[in-house]
């Protein structure tokens, strides 16, 4: 299998000495079948044991190692060597707060996916003698590219109304509140009304598509966005009571 | 809430923007130039309400107003500010088929595929302007 | 500001009313009134009395008002995110305010033209 050398910059952020970041260059040597994410091991097993960066499965259903290679956020387990050329710039996340070298702060990230209650509400809850909940092929397709989300924020790095309205809930959490409004078994829209609702809710999003453009697994969170806007619309005016339905 | 509330959370160094927005990376160009279209609709509609005032103040300041608008600049003004309606149209009815791809409350998921539903409302679009055309310029 | 937030579904549905109104009838008013008329393409469909007849009939009145006003709502909102985009929050008031009361004028402008017919 042939090698073939390949710079990478990589930003560094080093809280303890670094005032702000920083990028490093390192000269990696990459088999032809590496993603970025090979290579960032590779630096850190053999040249940098200081490089921090976060990874898990390398099989693109965990989202831990979404970063910025060449200014597009990817994740790094999924994108190819190969298919770049020249010098690969690899960055942290864009707007997020960054930890440390590759790592950033997501607990705002998993806030705003706890303030839209993901997760079946309902008014009374099944006794287990009633048996299961039941639903059809057809109720299971209404919402399911919806719950394909592996939450690694690819979106929100991706989306430029976070780059200015950071309490913006995001494309994640609201594609996630759809996907429970539409759930036949879920009877919370109410619930989750106020976390749509406000200006920080779905109408800060200005349909730039982003989210949907980088998102790994086609959830497709504008589409959400936008039908969570009529569906808000139509609850708020009244035109539609707030509730479940099947 | 983090796992250990007491320990310290080091300096954290703050959020960048997306890399290319603006105007450096092709699609956020293209959001961009979406929102411009707000800019010179608007236009359209003040050289409307223009032609409508004139309207209102008789044939000759009618028959002037036409004349202005003919002049080459503002030809080239109005020919910006319809080619940028129509790129607005176009990418409007792109989000459109988004909306109406999926429930909307009790109203159910249309049976439709995506480039059908995508077409639909153009067709229609372009139907209505031949139609309306077709009034302005007596032929209805 | 917090009126403006309270009506955040409000300025949208209008975006969206008002972009699908563009969607309809723009273009062909644009290229009609603004384009083919004056270049005198239009034949005598909009010679001064057959025009003022379609724009002054109460169809025409209320057409031409709501058309137009609608599209100016749907530019606001349009105008106040490429606001925000481009100039970042600490314009939020600037952008929300200018906007929608630009728009206010345009629909104070056109309902008075619109009667002047």
């Amino acid at each position: 299998m042939e090698l073939r050398k390949v710079r990478f910059e990589v930003l560094r952020f080093r809280p303890e000495q670094d005032q702000a970041p920083v990028f490093q260059t390192y000269e990696v040597e990459c088999m032809e079948d590496w993603v970025v994410l090979d290579a960032l091991n590779a630096i850190k097993d053999d040249v940098d044991p200081t490089l921090s960066h976060r990874w898990s499965c390398r099989m693109g259903v965990c989202g831990s190692c979404g970063m910025l290679v060449n200014g597009r956020p990817v994740l790094t387990c999924a994108a190819f060597v190969r298919n770049y050329s020249g010098v690969i710039r690899v960055e942290p996340l864009s707007n997020f707060p960054i930890v440390r070298d590759l790592v950033v702060d997501l607990d705002g990230f998993v806030d705003k996916l706890k303030s839209v209650k993901p997760w079946i509400i309902r008014r009374i809850e099944k006794d287990l003698s009633e048996g299961e909940y039941r639903q059809s092929p057809a109720q299971l397709e209404e919402f399911k590219q919806f719950s394909m989300c592996i939450n690694c924020a690819l979106c929100y790095a991706a989306c430029p109304v976070l780059a200015n309205e950071p309490d913006f809930v995001g494309p994640a959490a609201i594609a996630l509140g759809h996907r429970y409004n539409l759930d036949s078994r879920d009877e919370g829209n109410a619930e989750r009304f106020a976390a749509f609702d406000s200006h920080d809710g779905v109408y800060a999003c200005s349909y730039a598509n982003e989210c949907s453009q980088v998102c790994p697994k086609h959830v497709d969170p504008a589409m959400a966005i936008q039908q969570a806007k009529l569906t808000d619309f139509l609850q708020w005016a009244k035109i539609l009571p707030k509730r479940s339905f099947t | 809430m983090s796992a250990h509330p007491a320990a310290e959370k080091t300096r954290t160094s703050p959020a960048r923007a997306p890399s290319g927005f603006p105007f450096g990376f092709s699609r956020y160009r293209n959001y961009v130039l979406f929102a411009a279209t707000s800019v010179f609709m608007a236009l359209g509609c003040i050289g409307l309400l223009e032609g409508l005032y004139a309207l209102s103040k008789g044939p000759e300041a009618w028959n002037a107003w036409l004349a202005h608008m003919a002049q080459p600049f503002d030809l080239a003004l109005s020919l910006l500010v319809l080619g940028f309606t129509l790129y607005f149209v176009f990418r409007f009815g792109w989000v459109g088929r988004k909306i109406g791809a999926g429930r909307i409350g009790p109203l159910p998921r249309p049976p439709l595929p995506l480039p059908v539903l995508g077409l639909a409302p153009l067709g229609g679009f372009v139907t209505l302007w031949l139609i309306l055309l077709a009034i302005l310029g007596g032929l209805l | 500001m917090k009126l403006i937030h309270k009506l955040e579904p409000l300025w949208w549905i209008l975006f969206g009313a008002g972009g699908f109104t563009a969607c309809f009838f723009l273009p062909a008013l644009l290229l009609g009134g603004l384009v083919l008329a004056p270049q005198g393409l239009l034949g005598d469909g909009l010679a001064y009395e057959r025009a003022h007849a379609l724009a002054a009939s109460p169809i025409g009145k209320t057409f031409l008002a709501a058309v137009i006003t609608l599209v100016l709502w749907h530019c606001a909102h349009h105008m106040r995110h490429l606001l925000l985009d481009l100039g970042g929050h600490a314009l939020a008031p600037l952008a929300a305010f200018g906007s929608y009361g630009l728009a206010v004028l345009g629909t104070v402008a056109t309902l008075a033209i619109v009667a002047a017919l």
